[in-house]
């Protein structure tokens, strides 16, 4: 299903969109052909790659579901699609904690380390911080992940998980002091390897 | 490098997803957006069946007022209309056994609702208007 038309459709902005949905639900479609590939991609660093396809369906069917509470940023849906996206995460932690835990075998394809040493390295570095991000408490780590690997703004974060700005600045500062520490000793381990 | 790349560097993203994933993505969401709709639909086409139905009494009472139906005055010219000359053998019985030779009678009658019992016009020509206690009272037809 799709709107009447498309052309149209692809020139409004996700507001007019999800506003237009109402009258002509296909219109949701657009949206999803707009955003689907940066959820996906959000996911699958959080997920493993089946469960991310999954879960960035059930994203946009709860959101089409949630439409009538859409929180704008600047005109755009996906600091709440990414909100929305998280707290599918959430209900998925043993799933996350074990995409944390351990090296993932559906990334070897994708995974563009050439060199062997490079990969070694590479998964000790993504061990550390696969450790030092379980520790976080679930907030924690959803808004390190949404800073990191989504790469939104402290007010795009807020939106995202309903919460004020402020309070998103100060637990990201908190949670990458605690991430640094934990890292200290792999970091200096990097660059005696890259010296040496 | 920052904690925040190195998680970047850490986790990396899946491949962009292609356009299979898509189309089971747009499937799925399509899937969920023909389920939405009935269950507003039901309560729209009762809305237009009751306006449909109140509509019609409207239209329907408008009628019967303006032709007349709920009127009660009826004029000597409407029961002159309806009158109807029957012809009956009439037997008059004190006791069983015990009746009259049987005679022949020629009367106009106007027959209403069983309920209005039935209208005569006496040789004089005036109505006598011979009303059922009750509905019991009349004879089985």
């Amino acid at each position: 299903m799709r709107p009447h038309n498309q052309q149209d459709a692809s020139r409004l902005d996700d507001v007019e969109l999800i506003a237009r949905s109402f009258d002509e639900p296909e219109a949701f479609g657009s949206l999803l052909e707009r955003h689907h590939r940066p959820v996906y991609r959000y996911l699958s660093r959080r997920l493993s790659v089946d469960a991310a396809e999954e879960c960035a369906q059930e994203t946009f069917t709860r959101a089409f579901a949630a439409r009538g509470a859409f929180r704008p940023y600047r005109d755009s849906a996906l600091p709440w699609l990414y909100g929305i996206a998280t707290n599918v995460v959430r209900e998925r932690r043993r799933e996350e904690q074990r995409v944390l835990a351990g090296p993932r075998a559906d990334a070897v394809a994708w995974d563009d380390a050439d060199d062997a040493v490079d990969r070694v390295a590479a998964g000790e570095l993504r061990r550390r911080l696969g450790k030092a991000l379980a520790e976080l408490s679930p907030v924690d780590r959803d808004i390190v992940m949404l800073a990191a690997v989504a790469e939104l703004s402290a007010a795009e974060i807020a939106t995202a998980l309903d919460t004020d700005s402020r309070t998103v600045s100060t637990r990201l500062w908190r949670s990458l002091g605690r991430l640094r520490a934990t890292l200290e000793d792999q970091l200096l381990g990097r660059e005696r390897s890259h010296h040496g | 490098m920052d904690e925040l790349a190195m998680i970047r560097e850490a986790f990396p993203a899946a491949p962009d997803p292609d356009v299979a994933m898509l189309a089971r993505a747009q499937l799925r969401l399509d899937a969920v957006i023909r389920a939405d709709r009935p269950r507003h639909a039901p309560w729209r086409t009762i809305a237009l069946a009751a306006a449909a139905v109140a509509l019609l009494v409207a239209g329907l009472a408008t009628a019967a007022v303006a032709t007349g139906l709920f009127d009660r005055d009826v004029t000597r010219a409407d029961l002159d209309a309806r009158v109807e000359t029957v012809t009956r053998t009439v037997s008059v019985c004190r006791a069983a056994g015990d009746c009259s030779p049987p005679r022949v009678e020629t009367l106009k009658e106007i027959m209403g609702d069983q309920a209005d019992g039935v209208l005569f016009i006496d040789p004089d020509g005036r109505y006598v208007q011979v009303t059922p206690a009750g509905n019991d009272a009349l004879p089985a037809v």
